[in-house]
């Protein structure tokens, strides 16, 4: 009986080790998921802000330089004399 | 200015931005190779702190594009309507002072008929009437040119047009064009001055037929003077009007100098009736003594006269120009939207007091029954000061509906008032404003937070 219990022991002890690597396993796996879940979250948001980033730097830059363009002629239109059409504006 | 800066601080967030995401996709690739717990919590902190360096840079740019569109505000429709509806008054203006040459030419063409001068002095004035002909003609012609390009052109654009970023080349036809009218303007000088030596011809020809020129001349200076005077009469009045009522400097400083400036524009005016009355009576006596000295005399004094109706008619052309700058369908579409917005404050007040007072009612309600079954002193007294303070302020709400009402009737007799007095199209471009509103959709911005 001695030798049935002893080995009844090792068992358990056996059992009681896998199941702490086990548990320490999904520990870690969920350790993971939830860093690449908030990874994955992140990229999500990262690529959106940069895609509305890349759309007002796209669309930006053009209106900017066509309304510079525009003042510029309204400047020219500021000349010679107050009967120019953008005296005010000189 | 804001449109550089906005431009050079979007330059800089384009230049971070590239740097960043080749960083950004660096981390992402290299998460997705390792499961190591430490490495991921880095790479989890430094898509972390990324994710606010691009927030902050989306933050910027929209407040770089939000200082854009403050300046494209200001710039509206670049006062394009009205330098257009100036081109048209400098048409107008050509148009009058040609159709002027052309009668005066007529006459003198008259007088040519009627007297047979030598054949040198004849032959002369034939190749001056000629050339003359030919340059009204040449006139007439770019009058046609100036009526088309207005009419096809400039009149084709449409609002829509002068909001858009790309108005520049509208500015440009609109400046050129002014150039070009500007430039015949001036030209008209030269066929005066054709005319005017025809006239001297005919003088020198015959002293009778001169004297009935000069006559007619004389008449329809006078004819000049009375517009130019009823105009000037006409803008001075406006000048009254608008006293008290300028929404800009330059207008408060235009009326200004109308009131110092007017009396003693129209005391010279009536100087130059004098004059004109004056050379009157030199005709009268030149039609008796026929005296070549008082002819002589007639001749200076018409032509000072001619020029003194001349500047008359430049400050009534120049006041007008002016007057068309004030923009006056820009400020009546104003008021007609203010008079909208005077309606839909008080129709939101009115909603908001009608609220109120149907939730007030049930708790009067509540209150007094609470009040008519308490038996406890203190309870009869807190609930006795609940119910008077309910129905004080039911009254109060009461009394503001009442004056919310007045203020309604008071817009709609304003707004009838001004409906039946604007033209028609303000009422065209309060459908325009009002789909446009319809239009409208909340932008969605800055949804992205730390």
């Amino acid at each position: 009986m001695i030798p049935k219990i002893k080995k009844h022991k090792d068992n358990v002890s056996d059992a009681k080790e896998r199941l702490k690597n086990l548990g320490e396993l999904i520990s870690r796996t969920y350790s993971q998921m939830n860093s690449q879940g908030d990874i994955s979250a992140f990229a999500k948001q990262l690529s959106e802000d940069i895609a509305n980033l890349k759309g007002v730097l796209s669309d930006l830059p053009p209106k900017i330089e066509s309304m510079l363009l525009t003042l510029k002629e309204m400047k020219n239109g500021s000349e010679p004399d107050d009967t120019a059409d953008y005296w005010e504006e000189k | 200015m804001a449109l550089l800066q906005a431009q050079k601080a979007l330059q800089e967030i384009e230049d971070t931005l590239l740097k960043k995401e080749g960083d950004i996709t660096n981390q992402v690739n290299k998460s997705k190779k390792t499961q190591d717990i430490p490495t991921l919590q880095k790479i989890q902190d430094t898509l972390h702190n990324y994710k606010n360096e691009i927030n902050d840079l989306l933050n910027s740019a929209y407040d770089q594009r939000d200082n854009v569109l403050e300046v494209k505000k200001k710039m509206n429709d670049c006062e394009l309507p009205v330098n257009i509806n100036m081109r048209a008054n400098e048409i107008d203006q050509f148009r009058e002072k040609l159709e002027r040459i052309i009668e005066d030419f007529k006459d003198l063409k008259q007088a040519d008929e009627d007297f047979d001068g030598s054949s040198d002095s004849e032959a002369e004035i034939k190749t001056l009437i000629h050339q003359i002909e030919k340059k009204v003609q040449e006139f007439q012609q770019e009058l046609q040119e100036f009526n088309r390009y207005q009419k096809g052109t400039l009149g084709k654009y449409t609002r829509q047009d002068f909001l858009d970023d790309n108005n520049a080349p509208i500015i440009v036809d609109v400046r050129e064009f002014k150039a070009k009218i500007g430039d015949a303007f001036a030209r008209l000088k030269d066929i005066e001055t054709l005319t005017n030596d025809l006239n001297s011809k005919l003088i020198i020809q015959d002293i009778e037929n001169a004297t009935k020129l000069l006559e007619v001349k004389n008449k329809k200076l006078r004819e000049r003077l009375e517009i130019a005077k009823t105009e000037l009469s006409k803008i001075n009045k406006c000048g009254d009007e608008m006293d008290g009522n300028c929404s800009r400097n330059e207008e408060e400083e235009f009326i200004e100098a109308l009131k110092d400036e007017m009396p003693e524009v129209f005391k010279n005016i009536e100087g130059n009736f004098e004059q004109i009355d004056k050379v009157d009576q030199i005709i009268i006596e030149i039609k008796t003594t026929k005296s070549i000295e008082m002819m002589q005399t007639l001749k200076v004094e018409i032509d000072d006269a001619s020029i003194k109706v001349e500047q008359c008619e430049g400050l009534v052309n120049k006041l007008e120009n002016e007057i068309i700058e004030w923009d006056a369908l820009k400020k009546l579409c104003r008021r007609d939207e203010e008079l909208e917005e005077i309606d839909h404050l008080l129709k939101d007040f009115q909603n908001d007091l009608e609220t109120e007072t149907s939730q007030m009612y049930p708790k009067l309600d509540q209150n007094t029954k609470k009040l008519e079954l308490s038996t406890a002193a203190p309870d009869i007294e807190d609930f006795t000061k609940l119910v008077e303070g309910i129905k004080e302020y039911i009254g109060d709400v009461e009394k503001l509906q009442r004056e919310v009402c007045d203020l309604l009737e008071e817009k709609d007799d304003c707004y009838e008032e001004f409906d039946n007095d604007v033209p028609r199209i303000v009422k065209k471009e309060r459908d325009i404003r009002r789909k446009q509103k319809a239009l409208i959709m909340t932008p969605s911005r800055r949804k992205s937070q730390k």
